[in-house]
């Protein structure tokens, strides 16, 4: 059961458990625990619903926030691995993120001479495994206040606490970006919506 | 060996410094302290100067410092940047300052609202908390998944909270990525 007007996912379970009380009052209980969960793990992201049983790919086009990220991912020729089982964490910038860059960035990595060196910002990016929030948190307790994670494009990026309630993402470089939303559930992975653009 | 631990960090914990180091959050680069106001900390980021502009052209900075306490949900200069063009000047305009004062009070709440507040008031409404402004209109403050509260105003825009619980001497920051319109 797929419900493409969910605003927000507890909301909406909250929502869904209402309607399923008025279903049993009506006699026409027929939702399933599972599709209760999927409602709670739908996320919000660039004005539209991340469904966790779609793929990284399938759901950041639809994102209103994430047209540069995706157009970059169409021209590094990524689609294909970022639809692959994985499972992977994405650290996904917004576009804000990619206007932050110097001018030219963008439109200098897009060209086609430049794919080797879009790919390596691209999977820098990209962590094997599925990190949620809670993931992270524990790896930072454990590492003592930070840990690092090694990348698909094979640099690392550190990630830490900041006060109590916030993890933030390191680059090589000391750019440090925050997460705008956490725990993006995907059928292959987890993406974290973050606010700058991490460079290798 | 134990209890002289345990003193130890009875004496630090009196002293207040695990505490304060914990809730020292930073933004825009620079670190914010939770023994000062919010204007005294929000100047020193450096992702917030068109807010700081905005609450000194409108007057408000001896409101900001004053004992409140407040919430204040702080867009970034990247979501001036997605108004409309034109926008921020215009409410920078003197003859305009009444209207920059609704804008900028409309981001602030009474009340020290963190994020375990937030999510609390939500969760005991059906995931969404109605709170009311210092304009004297209203946010909903919504859960968007397990770990994400979302504010969205008068007219839907949806604003995502990017650094949660920024403690200040008189309330709390939350840094979101929109500005909200009343």
């Amino acid at each position: 059961m797929k419900i493409s007007f969910t605003r927000h996912g507890r909301s909406m379970l909250v929502a869904a458990g209402a309607l399923a009380l008025a279903a049993c009052q009506s006699g026409m209980a027929n939702m399933s625990g599972d599709d209760m969960m999927a409602m709670d793990d739908t996320v919000m992201v660039g004005g539209e619903a991340m469904f966790p049983d779609q793929t990284i790919v399938a759901n950041a086009v639809n994102s209103a926030d994430h047209t540069t990220l995706v157009a970059a991912v169409q021209a590094a020729d990524l689609v294909d691995t970022l639809n692959s089982p994985g499972p992977f964490t994405v650290f996904a910038p917004v576009n804000d993120a990619f206007e932050d860059l110097p001018a030219g960035t963008v439109e200098t990595l897009l060209r086609p001479e430049n794919k080797d060196q879009l790919t390596a910002v691209l999977t820098y990016h990209v962590v094997a495994g599925a990190l949620d929030s809670q993931a992270l948190m524990q790896r930072i307790r454990s590492g003592g206040g930070s840990a690092s994670l090694e990348t698909v494009n094979g640099g690392m990026l550190m990630v830490a606490m900041n006060g109590p309630s916030n993890v933030v993402v390191t680059d090589a470089s000391g750019n440090t970006a925050n997460i705008g939303t956490y725990d993006v559930y995907q059928s292959n992975g987890v993406i974290h919506s973050i606010d700058t653009v991490l460079l290798p | 060996m134990r209890t002289s631990s345990i003193a130890l960090a009875a004496a630090a914990l009196l002293a207040g410094t695990p505490a304060l180091a914990q809730q020292t959050v930073t933004v825009g680069g620079e670190a914010m302290f939770p023994n000062q106001t919010i204007v005294e900390n929000a100047v020193n980021s450096a992702d917030h100067t068109t807010l700081v502009a905005a609450v000194q052209a409108a007057g408000l900075v001896d409101t900001l410092n004053s004992a409140g306490p407040f919430t204040v949900f702080a867009p970034v200069n990247n979501a001036f940047e997605n108004l409309p063009a034109g926008t921020v000047e215009t409410l920078l305009m003197p003859e305009n300052q009444g209207q920059l004062q609704a804008v900028l009070t409309y981001h602030v709440v009474p009340g020290r609202l963190d994020r375990a507040a937030l999510a609390a008031e939500a969760e005991a409404n059906g995931g969404m908390a109605m709170l009311e402004t210092v304009q004297g209109e209203t946010l909903t403050v919504a859960t968007n998944g397990p770990m994400n509260l979302v504010v969205e105003d008068a007219s839907g825009n949806a604003a995502n909270i990017t650094t949660y619980d920024v403690y200040q001497s008189n309330g709390v920051i939350h840094v979101i990525d929109s500005v909200l319109l009343p």
